[in-house]
Parts: C-alpha cells; structure tokens; sequence
C-alpha cells in the first residue's frame, strides 16, 4: 500500500513535469509573432505594448500566456479582437509564442 | 489648495486618464491585500481549474489591468477565483489597484 502511494506520488510528479518540460521554442515563436506585434510589441521594445489598451507581454509567465491564448480559442474569455487572432493557432503555436514572449525582459512580480 | 492648482491638477489627471476613472496608486496600495496573496508570490500556481502560474502584475498597462477586471466581473473572463474576487470591488477600486500594479516601479523578479 505504502509502496503504491510512493509510486503514485512519484507518478503525479513525473507527469507535472514533463508537462512544464513540454514547453515551446522561443526562436520559433519569434517568427509566428509578427502579427502580434503590432499590437503587444513596440519599435524599440518586444513585447511592451505601444498601447494602453493592450497589455504587455515581455517577460510574463510562458504558462500563463498559453493559459490565456486558449481561453481566447475556447471562449473562456471573450474578446472579439484576440478571439480573431487565435483562431488558427495549433497547440505547437500557442506554446512558441508563449515561450518567445516570456523570454523577453519585461513584466516583474510586484510585491 | 488654491481654484487654479486644482484646476491644473484636473486637467492633468483628465488627459492622462481619458474617460476613465483616474487610478491613485497610493491608495490602491491599501486594497491589494487580498490580490497579493497570489500575484505577490514569484511562480505562484492556480490550482484549480487549470494549473498555472498566476500573471505577474508588475509594469503592466493600468488601463489592461482595469479592462481585466472588468471582464472578471461581467463574466467576459470565466475564472472563478478572480470572478469571486473582484465582485465588491468598485470601478475606483479598479483603477487604484491597476494604478499600483502599473504606475510605480516594480520589484524585478530574478528571471531563471
């Protein structure tokens, strides 16, 4: 019994990782951000919003971003803009673009 | 404070914030107990539904963060923890927690 909690535990752990392992590729998601750059992305700063209405991007957790991008596509959240531009997006994309976005300095934890 | 300060003082708050309620930082920094439990935490996970870390806050724009809040509220956002948390708070309370979040500099995070 004690032998199959420790496995099962081990089990949990193992799948909670390599699910965070299973994470996209920045240089990637660099090429698929074109579009989202005119709206999340500034001249001179990747990622950092040339606007007040849309939030910046550079720096914030890749999970959270792919958290996001899916609710966008699963009407989780509604937004006719970003709805749009999720559309399209294969799973492959989502975590890209997440990992490329995150990899930018940027958003900090304020504490 | 005298009419004409004031009255600059408007004007100032007027254009920086356009329609929207102006945010004080200073007394958002009073109603973010609550929030920090989770976005004042590096790597800090949602558990349920989902399992994710929780959106870092720091240097974000306050009029996103308010529109944010704003879709939490109306249901436009379907996340239960934050639903439950924004349903007494006022468009005021909005854009002063927005405003601290946004308007000060943050505490960088080490990045891994």
């Amino acid at each position: 019994m004690m032998k199959a909690r420790i496995l099962l535990v081990a089990a949990l752990f193992a799948a909670s990782t390599s699910a965070l392992a299973a994470s996209g590729n920045a240089t990637a998601g660099k090429k698929k951000a074109a579009t989202c750059a005119a709206c999340h992305s500034s001249p001179n700063a990747e990622g950092v919003s040339p606007s007040p209405e849309f939030p910046n991007l550079a720096g914030q957790y890749p999970d959270y971003l792919e958290t996001a991008l899916r609710h966008y596509q699963n009407g989780k959240r509604k937004n006719p803009i970003m709805a749009a531009q999720v559309q399209k997006l294969s799973h492959k994309d989502i975590l890209d673009l997440s990992a490329y976005f995150a990899s930018l300095k940027g958003l900090s934890v304020k504490h | 404070m005298h009419p004409t300060r004031l009255l600059a003082a408007l004007a100032i708050a007027t254009s920086a914030f356009g329609a929207h309620a102006a945010g004080d930082a200073a007394a958002g920094k009073n109603k973010i107990f609550q929030c920090q439990g989770c976005h004042g935490i590096a790597d800090w996970k949602s558990a349920f539904p989902e399992l994710y870390r929780v959106p870092k806050l720091g240097g974000q724009k306050p009029e996103y963060i308010v529109a944010a809040l704003k879709a939490y509220k109306s249901g436009d956002r379907d996340f239960p923890t934050m639903r439950a948390m924004v349903q007494n708070l006022s468009d005021q309370d909005f854009a002063d927690i927005a405003a601290y979040y946004g308007s000060q500099p943050a505490t960088v995070a080490e990045k891994k």
